[in-house]
């Protein structure tokens, strides 16, 4: 059963999250987060809002101990809840993690990954379809996974770290749901949201919503994101610049985080024969 | 009788980094008689830019090397900082001139962060959202990335690269060293070669606090680090903000 809806008047003392998702944009967060809400002991950032992109702005100035007041008024305490966020350009913004370390000591922090290739396509052919002159350097950047794991690791204990691959999650969600409540430390790891009690992805119904204009109805009917349609074709140069800029990025990853399986992700399988 | 032009692919390319002195080195190569500048005298053609949205086709080949005029015995080139720094751009390098040599002028990271914020916030006219402003400058101080990314596929043998703060120090020595490189007369000097031009954003520098500190160093130490590993010419002694690791051995000297 899901949490009831909370009123911010009925909410207790000010203090840090005790969970802050931090990576990855475009990996699957808004679900995954989605589904940790849905956990009677998890409860969301003041006004119900995943991403507070707090510290955003604190590249262009100090952040003070009032900030840091500001930012934990967003987390209201209640006993038996759990409470947190989800900003998936934490972890990317290398003026974060200093901050994060001063504002939420002790909070667990949550990434999800997902192929940074994979990823890379599905932002091309958006900004393609837009039509007018793009970037996508910040693309490569942004999917760095492995450097901006190594710096979080400078401020943040690895043991406070869990990464999840959001191919596994797909492939086995009630599995990493559960290795995800184990990690944030609710009482009842048992618990499985509706959306994946064992109910089978309604494949038909999905294809057909796909089609039209109800992709979120249809990826909450299926329990998980939907697979993304064909993405726009890449050419050879960039195949190969592409490869050149992250291949070594996710072998630093995998040294850092031994469960990952790059298996799953199908512009490095060639990897995990190595 | 006028002496006859021809167009082809450029003999040197510089590749890197913005706000590090480029402008000035530049200029003081096109002092030397041997060396030309791109038609139109632009050090910056930004050629390959648009190459992350299309395929680079021959017609684009051909329409690179037409913007390098020379005659005889001279060497043309040009010197686009972002080049190295844009992932997609090595290949076509490796395709459009692959002879080409390549020059890089590497800085302090967090000088050049200090010079590079006020620097792309002037050209933006205030439309720059800061987080992105700040973000682009931190990540192209990985130098170590870029270079690796450029090695992949060009030859080590014709790569430069110099250090602005070695430049700075002893001009003459960095300069005969960088004529040496492409293959023109060494020995050759011309007047006020040793002053400095391009723009300057000292002025607009603001100081940075600790946290922020913190945060570049560790997203940037370990590039330096590696960059001091792979390429021995750099001495980080001279990078004030990294300088006390090198002290204290972290980094190879």
């Amino acid at each position: 059963m899901s949490s009831p809806p909370e009123r911010d008047g009925a909410a207790g003392a000010p203090r840090p999250p005790d969970f802050v998702g931090v990576g990855a944009s475009g990996s699957g967060i808004a679900w995954w987060h989605s589904l940790l809400l849905a956990h009677p002991e998890i409860a969301p950032a003041r006004g119900r809002r995943r991403a507070l992109h707090f510290f955003d702005e604190f590249c262009a100035r100090e952040l003070t101990g009032g900030d840091v007041a500001a930012y934990c008024e967003q987390f209201p305490h209640r006993p038996g809840k759990l409470r947190g966020e989800w900003t998936g350009r934490y972890m990317a913004d290398a003026w974060t993690p200093p901050l994060l370390r001063r504002a939420a000591p002790d909070a667990k922090l949550l990434m999800l990954l997902s192929d940074p290739i994979e990823r890379y396509r599905a932002v091309f052919g958006a900004r393609h379809a837009g039509g007018r002159r793009f970037y996508m350097g910040d693309v490569v950047d942004r999917r760095s996974f492995g450097a901006q794991l190594a710096r979080l690791q400078r401020f943040f204990d690895p043991a406070q770290i869990l990464v999840l691959q959001y191919e596994r999650c797909r492939r086995d969600p009630l599995g990493q749901y559960r290795r995800t409540l184990e990690f944030l430390g609710v009482r009842d790891t048992a618990f499985a949201p509706l959306r994946l009690r064992g109910v089978p992805e309604p494949r038909g119904v999905a294809a057909l919503l796909r089609r039209g204009r109800r992709r979120r109805a249809a990826e909450r009917l299926a329990g998980r994101p939907l697979t993304e349609p064909d993405p726009t074709p890449l050419w050879p140069d960039l195949e190969t610049a592409l490869h050149t800029a992250l291949e070594p990025d996710v072998e630093a990853l995998r040294a850092l985080v031994p469960e990952l399986d790059v298996a799953l992700w199908p512009n490095f399988t060639h990897l995990a024969a190595r | 009788m006028a002496v006859a032009t021809t167009t082809g692919p450029p003999d040197f390319i510089g590749v890197g980094t913005q706000r590090s002195g480029t402008t000035w080195w530049f200029r003081t190569l096109l002092g030397h008689p041997e060396i030309r500048a791109p038609r139109g005298r632009r050090k910056e053609l930004h050629f390959f830019d648009r190459f992350c949205m299309r395929e680079l086709g021959d017609a684009d080949i051909a329409e690179y090397h037409e913007l390098f005029p020379r005659r005889r015995g001279q060497l043309a080139g040009e010197w686009t900082p972002r080049y190295m720094y844009d992932f997609w751009t090595p290949p076509l390098l490796a395709r459009a001139a692959p002879q080409a040599k390549l020059l890089i002028l590497f800085r302090d990271p967090i000088e050049r962060f200090r010079s590079g914020v006020p620097h792309r916030l002037s050209r933006s006219a205030g439309a720059a959202r800061m987080e992105a402003v700040t973000a682009d400058a931190i990540e192209r101080g990985r130098y170590a990335t870029q270079l690796k990314r450029l090695l992949a596929l060009h030859e080590p043998s014709r790569i430069l690269i110099l250090q602005y703060e070695k430049c700075v120090a002893d001009p003459i020595a960095q300069y005969r060293r960088t004529l040496s490189f492409l293959g023109v007369d060494p020995e050759h000097r011309h007047d006020g070669f040793e002053q400095r031009r391009g723009t300057t954003q000292a002025a607009r520098k603001k100081p940075l606090w600790d946290d922020l500190l913190d945060g570049m160093r560790a997203a940037l130490e370990p590039e330096v680090r590696e960059l001091a590993a792979m390429t021995p010419e750099i001495d980080v002694s001279l990078w004030r903000n990294f300088a006390r690791a090198s002290a204290e051995n972290v980094l190879p000297a």
